[in-house]
């Protein structure tokens, strides 16, 4: 993979699109960054006190541990305690069957791509509930047609009932995935009238275009 | 014949089953795109044969990039897959000017279109 840290964004050898990771977003090297200052400085003010340094010299050191616990304190909460409110909330929300809203992290940190691949995770979790519906319509239509023939036949005596009920257990056993399907809420897609229908923004796509 | 194909899709998992999908054939991926505004950018530095594009995407949708695709590149070749209701689709498929539109799941359908051109 090639990640060219002076671009938004980089071809992978795939062409696929990654924003590369800069070592100023990543939040492990923010946090040794803060750990280490405020250890050198803790060092330097005990040292201070220990070889009692005049008051005057570790002013400068003590505003400095002061601007760095206060910066520190404030990135925790505005930052990361935010962040990972927010993909906490969108992650009970889609654990509750609802794939219609995404995690919205914008940092470029670790946090920003663990929402990412959670948005990633549930999108894939679509599909597959999406490719289902598919399938399903598919059977009762296949369904539909060997009912019609088996009609047919079992009007002329040629076919045993036992296949009626066991298609009509297969219609029961359709329709139960497609209940599964029906209960989850999906991104920009909504199931209406056995139909799958775009429902870009609670408007069709064609209405929005 | 082998065409460069651009896939974009805003499932990996979709995207990977297309790019299996692809593979006997022998066509060639040349680039995956997660929404409509990567699949721009790919597709003016990758110029691909053939585009396979999903419709319902996030930051941008699959018809608004494929008329950004097409004001671009007025011969770019555009196939819609989607798992959406083909009926209420085709005429802007077709009023965009892409080659057509087919059920994510039917491969025949995909493949076909591909070699159509």
């Amino acid at each position: 993979m090639q990640n060219t840290s002076n671009q938004s964004s980089a071809m992978t050898g795939q062409g696929l699109l990654q924003k590369p990771e800069t070592s100023s977003s990543s939040l492990k090297k923010k946090g040794t960054v803060f750990f280490c200052l405020a250890f050198l400085l803790t060092l330097l003010m005990v040292g201070g006190g220990l070889y009692n340094v005049p008051n005057r010299y570790l002013i400068g050191p003590a505003l400095l541990m002061i601007a760095t616990l206060g910066g520190g304190l404030f990135f925790y909460q505005r930052k990361i305690i935010a962040s990972l409110e927010e993909v906490e909330s969108r992650v009970l929300h889609m654990s509750g069957g609802n794939f219609d809203k995404q995690v919205h992290v914008q940092a470029e940190d670790e946090i920003g791509r663990v929402g990412g691949r959670i948005n990633d995770l549930a999108m894939n979790m679509q599909e597959v509930l999406l490719t289902l519906w598919n399938h399903s319509q598919e059977n009762n239509r296949l369904l539909d047609r060997i009912d019609n023939n088996i009609a047919e036949q079992q009007k002329k005596g040629a076919l045993p009932e036992v296949l009626s009920n066991d298609l009509a257990e297969l219609r029961l056993y359709n329709e139960s995935l497609r209940e599964i399907v029906r209960s989850f809420n999906y991104f920009e897609v909504k199931l209406e009238d056995d139909k799958m229908i775009s429902d870009y923004d609670g408007e069709d796509l064609d209405k929005a275009s | 014949m082998s065409k460069r194909v651009l896939i974009v899709d805003d499932s990996s998992m979709m995207r990977k089953m297309i790019a299996k999908l692809l593979q006997p054939p022998g066509h060639e991926v040349v680039g995956e795109a997660k929404n409509g505004l990567e699949a721009i950018e790919l597709y003016k530095s990758l110029r691909p044969d053939i585009v396979t594009m999903d419709i319902t995407m996030r930051e941008m949708d699959g018809l608004a990039a494929a008329r950004e695709i097409m004001q671009f590149d007025s011969s770019a070749h555009i196939i819609f897959l989607s798992n959406l209701d083909e009926e209420k689709y085709r005429e802007e498929v077709e009023a965009i000017g892409a080659l057509g539109f087919a059920n994510k799941h039917k491969a025949k359908d995909i493949l076909d279109l591909i070699d159509k051109q």
